[in-house]
């Protein structure tokens, strides 16, 4: 047992500096291309960019390890943005009251995601594909498609403030990330989530509630979803129905460049945040040296696809 | 037991059907628009290109994949169509055709390999490959723009009552798809490996080789869609391809097709086609607001999941007495 659990932690470990080695490679392609525009305030702009998904992918990740998928992210950062600056009405009095409010949907979305898949025994994809859809038409029919208002003062330097050098937005996003590595390392609720995600019927018969540890993970990806929501009310200081866009797509690729397996049960949180950052500094990289939308399309795409392939290449040997 | 479980499936389309007539039936009794024969062939005709990448999008996912590109797949070939297709030469049309669902078929054939050979989960090469294509389309055809020959574009929308030239189209692909799926071995391997890759190969199914198959198929039905939404505009859009990923999961899934594969038929993926494009069609006529069209869609998936999953319990209980 113990074995197999150094086991676990020596091929996680590995991943991480995979893609360290990557980003340092693109580093010093930055610094090549466009001489003297690597500086630590840009690393710190890139991580505020980045930070909105990798708190996001945090959240996919719980649910990627435990097996399932969520597809619902990013309607669940939009419905968050819409709420959030509708109820606070650019006002710092009902901050307070419309956090409870986003928090609330989403923890009935995340509940709702988890009822679907556990009780309803409908696939992942498909029951988060239906929340995606659905939450999107209330973005719509609430907004009637021309949303208004701006952000709370606090909400905004949220988004946009500094804690010395270090945005705020990226300090949440660590902070959350340290959190979630605690609790999977090191709690026992940590191993369930891999237990689950790696043999579910061996789990269940070893005497842990699968969809208890399930239901945490949907929920929390919610949650985070949420948080991220509100990050990018802050920062945007608008509503946009444009927000939640990529989020989606971009989450599943920051979570599987980081190494995690798309099975589940495979994976650390490390990875998944490095593989955020990494994802925000390639189209930083492309937008500095001109590239336009069609080549940074084009690029993305191969760029993810090569270094998924890369790794489970490795994986053979 | 293979034939009890064909039963089940057969059933479950059935229910599918029914809904489907049934609302039909509904909305030609309380809407006198809705019930002009115009409308309908209408109808028929929008659900068309919906219908056909999904039949792609089933065989896919029968195999155990996903294709999430089919999508910008579409949007590349319309826009192939509008470079091409813009002559009064008949042979470079027949040509511009050939090429369009062409297109269709080398990204399938990228996707089967990327999955296959280099062993990337199909979720994430068609994620990749979806976001590159999209780069694509915008490459060939910076804005919605081109033309399409006008007497092609015609030839390929004729309608007659009822009776149109894509709904033709449409059957001749699904008899096409029926007869690899249900009548080859290609189709035997298909839902093997959908339902257990492992022991598949193991019985001597070469799965690789299978699963490229899908996916060139796949590949196939979204040119084919391309090429039918190129001629309904007339024009090629970058962008208008988007919305068919998901719609075509959707209407495979509606349809009775299961993520985990092996399960699935292409006549109940034609029904969930058919209902996702008549909720739009029913929407319009009644003159809902067009942003309820996101809820009910995603509505009409649960409800459809959860008669499968109430009529799959039933099923247990019932082999359990």
């Amino acid at each position: 047992m113990k074995n197999n659990g150094l086991r676990r932690s020596s091929n996680a470990s590995m991943q991480p500096l995979f893609l360290l080695g990557i980003i340092a490679v693109m580093i010093a392609m930055q610094a090549i291309l466009v001489p003297g525009s690597v500086t630590s305030s840009q690393l710190w702009l890139v991580s505020r960019q980045a930070s909105a998904l990798g708190i996001i992918a945090l959240g996919q990740a719980a649910v990627i390890l435990v097996g399932g998928i969520d597809l619902s992210v990013g309607s669940i950062v939009m419905i968050t943005n819409v709420f959030c600056i509708a109820l606070m009405r650019g006002s710092n009095q009902y901050v307070l009251g419309g956090l409870a409010v986003c928090l609330l949907i989403a923890l009935v979305i995340g509940a709702s995601n988890a009822l679907g898949v556990l009780v309803l025994n409908i696939a992942p994809f498909v029951m988060t594909l239906c929340t995606m859809t659905i939450l999107q038409g209330v973005c719509y029919v609430y907004t009637q498609g021309a949303p208004t208002g701006s952000a709370a003062p606090v909400i905004n330097a949220l988004g946009t403030g500094y804690l010395g050098p270090i945005p705020y937005s990226t300090v949440i996003w660590l902070v959350l990330a340290l959190l979630t590595w605690i609790v999977l390392r090191f709690t026992t609720l940590g191993r369930k989530v891999y237990a689950v995600g790696g043999n579910a019927r061996a789990a269940r018969l070893s005497g842990v509630s699968n969809k208890a540890v399930i239901a945490a993970a949907y929920i929390f990806s919610a949650i985070m979803s949420m948080i991220a929501g509100v990050i990018m009310s802050g920062y945007l200081n608008i509503t946009s129905l444009t927000v939640g866009g990529d989020y989606v797509n971009n989450s599943l690729a920051a979570v599987l460049i980081g190494g995690n397996a798309i099975e589940g049960g495979r994976g650390g949180i490390w990875g998944v945040v490095l593989g955020a950052f990494f994802m925000t500094f390639l189209m930083a990289i492309l937008t500095m040296i001109g590239i336009g939308e069609v080549g940074k399309l084009i690029v993305q795409g191969l760029v993810i696809f090569v270094v998924v392939a890369m790794q489970s290449m490795m994986k053979k040997d | 037991m293979k034939t009890k479980k064909l039963n089940q499936q057969v059933r479950g389309v059935l229910t599918i059907y029914l809904l489907l007539i049934l609302v039909f039936i509904g909305m030609c009794i309380s809407s006198e628009s809705f019930r002009s024969l115009y409308n309908i062939t209408n109808l028929l005709t929008q659900c068309v290109p919906l219908a056909c990448v999904a039949m792609g999008q089933t065989l896919v996912i029968i195999s155990g994949g996903i294709d999430l590109s089919v999508g910008s797949a579409i949007s590349v070939c319309t826009a192939v169509a509008a470079k091409l297709l813009n002559t009064d030469n008949p042979a470079q049309i027949a040509f511009g055709a050939a090429a369009v669902v062409l297109t269709g078929v080398v990204v399938g054939a990228v996707n089967g390999l990327g999955i296959n050979m280099l062993k990337v989960p199909p979720l994430i090469t068609t994620l990749c490959t979806s976001t590159a294509l999209s780069g694509v389309a915008l490459w060939i055809l910076p804005m919605a723009g081109g033309k399409i020959n006008r007497v092609f574009a015609r030839f390929v929308y004729q309608k007659w009552t009822i009776v149109s030239m894509p709904l033709l189209i449409m059957l001749a692909l699904f008899l096409i798809m029926r007869t690899v799926l249900y009548h080859t071995r290609t189709g035997v391997d298909i839902y093997a490996i959908g339902r257990d890759r492992r022991i598949a190969s193991t019985m001597g199914v070469d799965a690789r080789r299978t699963s490229i198959k899908t996916y060139l198929l796949c590949g196939l039905c979204a040119g084919l869609t391309g090429l039918l939404l190129a001629c309904r505009m007339r024009v090629g859009d970058p962008t208008c391809g988007t919305a068919y990923s998901m719609d075509s999961i959707t209407a495979s899934v509606v349809g009775g097709a299961s993520m985990a594969g092996g399960v699935g038929l292409l006549s109940g993926t034609i029904a969930g086609a058919f209902l996702i494009g008549m909720l739009s069609n029913i929407m319009n006529n009644l003159a809902v607001n067009q942003f309820y069209q996101y809820v009910l869609k995603g509505g009409l998936l649960v409800v459809a999941m959860i008669v499968y999953s109430i009529s799959n319990l039933l099923e247990v209980k019932r082999h359990e007495k």
